[in-house]
């Protein structure tokens, strides 16, 4: 190995224009998806719920046009370490209240319900439900088209001067 | 053994105080040899959090990582490689070429003339180092004229944001009002004005603490270690974890170490220099039973703590918050307070940093209560309104603060695990509750709400910074009550130095790296001049 494996000679502005330029387009690897850590029934109220704490508007996307959904499951399918009893519990007691068949206003009537107590939640549902929101925000805002049109943030680029907005 | 190779000195870890070291080494014309245990990682390679999540979340997943987000510290960082007794403590490290400086914010402050009084050495004699690390780091900040937080040679600073603003009008309003306090922007080792064909002016995409892909933020890895590449003295050991540091008649003889092939290796040199952080340092000097006739070797260990008080300014809720990303999360100081009238109710003293922005990839008010549209609203302009204040106290050091070796479990290459031992004050208690009623106090002169605050601090709430540990082989003039002298050099082993913060005789609230670099450059000069002087 000699110092220029080491230590490529490229300038470093190089690399930083290379680097903008380079970022592939983004994918959507959600369409057409299989579920591979919820079932197929898990992953219907999934969807619902999370288009419901985040849901589309004309000028914004929703949690289903951002593929949340997809990130959720393949996070909690390869990594072990996430709280995957409570997604499957959970999402139980969700199926019990037969969430994804719920029309959009019984569905929002259910969540009004298990949100009021989000800060001290006491029963399964109300458990779950900071749970699934923490997890769909986070979805939502690491998708290029949440962070753009939803919170309208244009950063995560090069810029020549900090304007402090 | 498959080598058997000389060296002048042989320089222990690549953080910032090894990488520094072995610059000033080789550049005086020492041969060194720099032995790190981790890999080098290539920036925009190994990590680069500008990549889209989505279309690589499956890649990242299926390798083992994590977390979605590339960053270095969450790809990268030890796990199982200490154990922690007591209140909860963490120890944060990266067995990489560089060290941590590959994965740290860049703040980089000054001690300042009041913080050396309890030091064997004085502000004056560190100064001149100051002046060449930031020369060397290449610092933005601005001039405060502060009279214990000195000014440095800066770079033009980076603006705040304006719930920072907002902030900087609370102080300001309790100032007018009476109080000591200042409110700065941060100074970070990140170029503004004038880069380096190595290190480019930064370009303001925040992702400093998760590694900067271009190398803009100083590291290491890139500044002082190809800088003593190019001197042509420097031979480069990554992957090699040493094992054994051997000596013979009260002398250091050089050290053991495995390979990245798993082979053992021992090689020799004049001079060792331990530079493998606060608690590493201690770890192979207790496994080694070597540099500790004062007992001290472990002990005074001290570290950074707090917590975070959080306000919101309604009136900035729909403000252009489109990009707030500037260098990382951080772009303001709260300091000033208690430098030379300390508080009664607790001893040392603390700043707070503080920070603002709609921040993507970890939104600051992630869980607005509620659902649905008003949800979304509130996501977005909570997060543009709101500001954090996040405290950095001195831990008091204390006999319940220290690392020793666990007597049973080891890591993989049979050296006992560190042992470390945090027990809070109830002055670490009362200093950090004096900073919630201080910042709640500063939210509202802004003229803003309090969003989150910890209200009655106990000892669970509090939060150990895990990268900011020093003092476990205190400088001092008086070999029964210090590991080294003035020069950094043990008293018990007169080849063996000490380059990294655990040679701190004492603990301000400033960040430790900057001084950490100034305090082992100094050290490899005065090394120089003893070796010049055949003293060693």
């Amino acid at each position: 190995m000699n110092r220029r494996d080491v230590f490529p000679i490229i300038g470093a502005g190089t690399l930083a224009a290379q680097h903008h330029k380079a970022g592939p387009p983004e994918s959507k690897p959600w369409l057409n998806y299989t579920p591979r850590f919820f079932t197929a029934d898990e992953f219907a109220i999934v969807g619902a719920l999370m288009e419901r704490i985040i849901p589309h508007e004309e000028h914004s996307p929703g949690a289903l046009d951002v593929g949340a959904p997809y990130f959720i499951d393949t996070v909690l399918y390869f990594n072990t370490a996430l709280p995957r009893e409570a997604w499957r519990e959970g999402l139980a007691a969700m199926a019990k209240e037969n969430f994804a068949k719920l029309t959009v206003a019984g569905q929002e009537a259910l969540l009004t319900r298990i949100s009021a107590a989000e800060r001290a939640p006491s029963t399964v549902l109300e458990r779950f439900f900071p749970l699934a929101k923490r997890a769909t925000a986070e979805a939502w805002c690491m998708s290029a088209d949440g962070r753009a049109r939803g919170l309208g943030y244009t950063g995560n680029t090069a810029i020549k001067e900090f304007l402090a907005p | 053994m498959p080598q058997d190779r000389a060296f002048d000195v042989i320089v222990v870890g690549s953080g910032p105080g090894g990488g520094i070291a072995s610059y000033a080494l080789t550049k005086a014309g020492a041969k060194v040899a720099l032995v790190e245990a981790g890999r080098r990682l290539r920036p925009g390679v190994d990590y680069n959090a500008h990549a889209d999540v989505y279309a690589n979340l499956e890649k990242r997943l299926k390798a083992g990582k994590m977390r979605p987000v590339s960053s270095v510290w969450s790809d990268f960082a030890e796990k199982n490689h200490f154990v922690g007794v007591g209140d909860r403590p963490a120890h944060g490290q990266l067995r990489v070429l560089g060290g941590r400086s590959v994965c740290w914010a860049g703040h980089t402050l000054r001690f300042g003339p009041l913080d050396y009084k309890s030091w064997p050495i004085s502000y004056d004699e560190a100064a001149p180092y100051y002046d060449r690390a930031e020369r060397l780091m290449l610092v933005h900040g601005e001039r405060n004229g502060l009279s214990n937080l000195p000014d440095g040679v800066f770079q033009k600073h980076v603006p705040l944001r304006a719930p920072e603003r907002r902030l900087k009008t609370g102080v300001m309003r309790l100032k007018a009002a009476g109080r000591e306090m200042d409110f700065v922007p941060m100074r970070k080792a990140m170029p503004t004005d004038k880069g380096t064909l190595r290190r480019p002016i930064c370009h303001y995409c925040g992702h400093c603490m998760e590694g900067c892909e271009v190398d803009s933020k100083y590291t290491s890895a890139n500044t002082p270690i190809p800088m003593a590449m190019a001197t042509g003295n420097l031979t480069l050991l990554t992957e090699s974890m040493m094992t054994r540091i051997l000596s013979r008649d009260g002398r250091i003889t050089g050290i053991e170490y495995v390979d990245a092939q798993g082979r053992n290796v021992e090689i020799r040199c004049k001079v060792l220099v331990l530079s493998c952080s606060a608690v590493e340092t201690a770890r192979h000097l207790l496994y080694n039973g070597l540099a500790n006739s004062s007992g001290l070797a472990g002990r005074n260990l001290t570290s950074h703590f707090g917590l975070t008080v959080s306000g919101v300014f309604d009136d900035l809720r729909t403000r252009n918050a489109s990009n707030d990303d500037g260098t990382d999360y951080y772009h303001s100081l709260l300091t000033g307070m208690y430098w030379d009238k300390p508080s009664k109710k607790f001893e040392g003293t603390y700043q707070v940093q503080c920070g603002a922005g709609v921040h993507p990839y970890r939104l600051h008010v992630p869980d607005p209560p509620g659902f649905g549209v008003s949800f979304k609203r509130e996501l977005k302009e909570i997060n543009a309104a709101h500001t954090s204040m996040n405290m950095q106290g001195m831990l008091l050091p204390s006999s319940g603060k220290f690392v020793d070796l666990d007597s049973e479990r080891k890591d993989r290459f049979g050296i006992p695990l560190p042992r470390v031992h945090l027990h809070y004050e109830d002055s670490d208690v009362a200093m950090a509750q004096d900073m919630v009623n201080t910042s709640e106090e500063i939210i509202r002169a802004a003229g803003g709400k309090v969003l989150r605050t910890p209200g009655e601090v106990t000892t669970q709430k509090l939060v150990i910074d895990s990268n900011h540990w020093v003092g476990t082989a205190r400088m001092g003039k008086d070999p029964r009550t210090s590991v080294v002298n003035t020069a950094g050099q043990s008293h018990d082993i007169p080849n063996l130095f000490i380059g990294d913060a655990s040679v701190f005789a004492a603990y301000p609230e400033k960040n430790p790296t900057l001084t950490n670099i100034a305090l082992t450059w100094r050290m490899s000069d005065l090394l120089t001049e003893k070796m010049r002087k055949k003293e060693i």
